[in-house]
């Protein structure tokens, strides 16, 4: 199998292609580390649980940003049809697969980005509990339901696959951006949350709610399933329903 | 469970240097951390030794670690200048198949002297490793070059402190002294460098209020 990938060292890009062994279950990870530690020590790829947890290693994967980790070098074609974005329409030959870097950030070196302006956005949203009043001598109980809106947005990892994959974030870089958003919907609607009100209407801005255009590429990268077009729509909804 | 002797603020016995998570020892697990609590290193002292951390910046402490920066800085610019020696991945998987085979779950005596003198072995050749990455940018054969330099070092305090604790303890199980024995060694096993050496000592265990049992599953 050949790996094709988009490389750069700060100064310059380049395209490298590497040969590797498939072995049965090998992940685009596995590869990566086979072409590390044999053939080209100085490729240089994010990455630390190798579980599909710590959200470091998304890259585009046949233009698709996915996990590496999580991406069975088998299955590395079977990505969902997206609006187009930034590095997505690219050309894959048969027994290749492409890797290249997220775009919407800038290049540190070979697959890894700078993921400042990611972490940012997600820092501008004040993603911490703020409850309201004093603590409760009890626990702050929850019924099961509620759990679960929640956690369809908890289960996010910030591995910045769905900002990546935006092509409203693309276009418009003030746009808080599908991983910021979502984040923010699940802090508006945490019934512990204290500012709940203040943290929907904090965000009815053109770079907020507003800039979503619904291209749903967000929620079909998503390596956990997170919707945040949908996070987005409720919240919309939620701030019509106000104004009504 | 082991790591890096640190006292409840996360101080090192290097000033400036703290430790926090799963590389320092508070010594809240006893000798065993059962799976998945790590967290409570990783989260409470996290927080603790940031707090304590941010303060000795702010109080303008000096520390050994800023001293030792530019020496280091030079150390780094000598290995990027390296172009030839033996593979880090080699070596590196050289030394997890010792680890595996003679330091693992079940060691005994016999093992472990063989374990420690494959160590000593690897740490000679590690002296003449190279560094196939050159650029300064992100250059993760250099991390790869110092993690396994840590790695040897870490192998051979595990290895020496298992060696003279002629028992069986929490994660620590010897086929050839299977028993637990709190007369000989209910004690921390502390490894110190001394002028390139390292010195095996003991420090006291504090049990509160818990009594020392056996961990049945």
């Amino acid at each position: 199998l050949r790996l094709r990938i988009r490389r750069s060292d700060g100064a310059r890009s380049w395209e490298q292609s590497f040969e590797v062994p498939e072995r049965p279950g090998m992940t685009v990870l596995d590869a990566l580390f086979y072409v590390q530690e044999n053939l080209d020590p100085t490729l240089a790829f994010r990455y630390s649980c190798h579980w599909a947890v710590c959200g470091s290693c998304a890259m585009l994967i046949n233009g698709v940003p996915r996990l590496a980790c999580n991406t069975p070098l088998a299955k590395a074609g079977d990505a969902p049809r997206l609006a187009p974005f930034p590095g997505y329409d690219g050309e894959v030959g048969d027994d290749e697969i492409v890797l290249s870097p997220l775009p919407s950030m800038a290049v540190i070196k070979d697959l890894v980005v700078d993921q400042t302006p990611f972490f940012r956005k997600y820092r501008a949203v004040r993603p911490v509990f703020g409850p309201d009043g004093d603590a409760p001598t009890d626990e702050r109980r929850m019924d099961r339901a509620q759990v679960g809106s929640l956690e369809r947005y908890t289960n996010c990892i910030l591995c910045a696959a769905c900002y990546a994959a935006c092509p409203v974030v693309a276009r418009s870089p003030d746009y808080l951006g599908p991983a910021a958003l979502a984040k923010l919907y699940r802090f508006a609607i945490d019934p512990r949350e204290g500012r709940g009100t203040e943290r929907l209407t904090s965000a009815d801005l053109p770079s907020g709610w507003g800039g979503c255009q619904f291209y749903t590429n967000c929620r079909k990268v998503c390596p956990k399933g997170v919707p945040p077009d949908e996070g987005i729509a409720r919240a919309r909804a939620g701030l019509r329903g106000r104004r009504e | 469970m082991g790591g890096v002797a640190v006292d409840l603020d996360g101080r090192t016995a290097v000033s400036g240097l703290f430790a926090a998570g799963e590389c320092a020892c508070v010594s809240v697990h006893g000798a065993n951390r059962l799976g998945g609590n790590s967290l409570l290193e990783a989260a409470v002292y996290g927080r603790i030794v940031g707090g304590t951390a941010s303060l000795a910046v702010l109080e303008g402490a000096t520390t050994a670690v800023g001293a030792k920066a530019a020496e280091e800085e030079e150390r780094i610019a000598g290995l990027l200048g390296r172009r030839d020696g033996e593979s880090i991945v080699g070596l590196r998987r050289e030394l997890q198949r010792n680890l595996d085979e003679r330091l693992g779950i079940f060691r005994s005596g016999e093992s472990m002297v063989e374990g420690i003198k494959c160590v000593t072995h690897l740490m000679e050749r590690f002296e003449s490793v190279g560094v196939g990455d050159h650029g300064r940018a992100y250059n993760q054969a250099l991390v790869a070059y110092m993690e396994l330099g840590s790695m040897l070092l870490v192998a051979e305090a595990v290895a020496r402190a298992a060696l003279a604790r002629r028992e069986s303890r929490g994660s620590h199980y010897r086929t050839d002294h299977p028993e637990r024995d709190d007369a000989g060694f209910l004690h921390h096993s502390l490894v110190r460098a001394e002028g390139g050496r390292m010195v095996l000592g003991t420090s006291p265990v504090q049990l509160g209020g818990y009594e020392v049992r056996e961990r049945v599953y």
